[in-house]
């Protein structure tokens, strides 16, 4: 528990101390597989763009000097590198990209599954049990004593499963602004989880 | 470049801002009883967003120049280029000459090339890619700091719940056990 709070105070300062308050909603992001190649998707990209268009302008200005065919050439060279790791960073991010947004969708599906049945069985199972311990019809013998720990240990599953599911909820909630929103229905939405 | 730590920590608050998560230190109990008020840090308060703007600042520096830059080509007056040579002798024994005249102080030109309209606007063009270059520098710089930071966040809110998660099951242990012992030594 140090350990991430250390990391957290690298960031944040010493207000990395404070306890934390709820998280944010990871239920909902703004990335979408199929427009993970528009324009301006990731922040990397866009650079390796500018990058590119940089190349252009050198070669267009060793034109303009009437540099050697030889110096010029070396300058569309360039341009090619940068557009060829350009392309290259574009596909990479775009597969990282949905299979993020893949092991997300699972990760939400596995807590609310958590969540909604099995916890939710687990308590109603310990709570069953207390009863009929309270009414004299149940011991403390090994089933009995089995309910809270299952009721814990799915828990902890859910807790798991949320905690995989915030991975791409961080990286979604880095999006810069100008990223294109997604269709209406899937905006951020205030509640906490 | 942005690398400084407090540049960091500045993109990192306005990164809270952004999730909404506030971060907040609940008041304490002083030693006389009173207890203080708790901050609320915020990171949308106006110092938090102060700092973040001066970081940029980093950034905008750097973009600004290079937009003047590009502006600066088109502004030149036309060069033009400088014939005849000063000074030249015309009434001694050097008149006219030279390779004579002992005077070493005598201009030499070094050509300077004209600039063609063309030539400008590559130039203009070129700064202006510069800029943008520099401004999507900063978008990525931002959004590493925002994404490190979410995580390092994350991290530690879900390190501490299952450490509360783990404090319940050793409690249950405990209680167990000594339920185990009551049941087993009736009388002890």
């Amino acid at each position: 528990m140090r350990a991430a709070r250390i990391a957290l105070k690298r960031w944040v300062g010493d207000v990395g101390d404070a306890p934390l308050a709820a998280p944010p909603n990871i239920d909902r992001i703004r990335l979408r597989s199929a427009a993970l190649e528009g324009p301006r998707t990731a922040s990397e990209v866009a650079l390796l763009e500018r990058q590119e268009d940089l190349a252009a302008s050198d070669v267009r200005l060793a034109q303009a000097n009437r540099q050697s065919e030889r110096e010029i050439a070396l300058m569309r060279a360039r341009r090619g590198e940068a557009r060829a790791a350009r392309d290259e960073k574009l596909r990479a991010k775009v597969a990282e990209t949905r299979i993020m947004i893949d092991e997300w969708q699972h990760a939400r599906d596995r807590r609310d599954r958590y969540a909604n049945e099995l916890v939710r069985l687990a308590r109603e199972r310990t709570l069953a049990t207390l009863v009929a311990y309270r009414g004299g019809k149940a011991s403390l013998h090994r089933r009995a004593r089995r309910s809270p720990r299952r009721e814990r240990s799915a828990s902890a599953e859910c807790r798991d499963g949320a905690r995989s599911c915030a991975d791409m909820g961080a990286l979604d909630f880095a999006l810069p602004e100008t990223l294109p929103t997604a269709p209406s229905g899937s905006s951020r939405q205030e509640s906490v989880r | 470049m942005l690398s400084g730590r407090a540049t960091s920590r500045n993109l990192a608050g306005e990164t809270l801002a952004r999730a909404g998560v506030r971060v907040v230190r609940i008041g304490r109990a002083d030693g006389r009883g009173r207890r203080r008020a708790g901050v609320a840090v915020a990171d949308r308060s106006a110092a938090a967003r102060h700092r973040a703007l001066a970081a940029d600042g980093v950034y905008d520096a750097a973009i600004a120049a290079a937009r003047d830059l590009a502006v600066a080509p088109a502004q030149l007056p036309e060069a033009t280029r400088q014939i005849g040579i000063t000074p030249l002798p015309i009434e001694d024994a050097d008149a006219l000459s030279f390779g004579r005249d002992a005077n070493p102080v005598r201009r030499i030109g070094v050509p300077r090339e004209l600039a063609s309209p063309e030539q400008r606007e590559a130039l203009a063009e070129r700064y202006a890619r510069e800029a943008d270059r520099a401004a999507a520098q900063k978008t990525a710089t931002s959004v590493d700091v925002t994404r490190e930071t979410a995580l390092a966040w994350l991290e530690c809110y879900y390190v501490e719940q299952m450490t509360r998660i783990a404090g319940e099951e050793l409690k249950a242990a405990q209680d167990e056990l000594e339920g185990a012992e009551s049941m087993y030594w009736p009388d002890g």
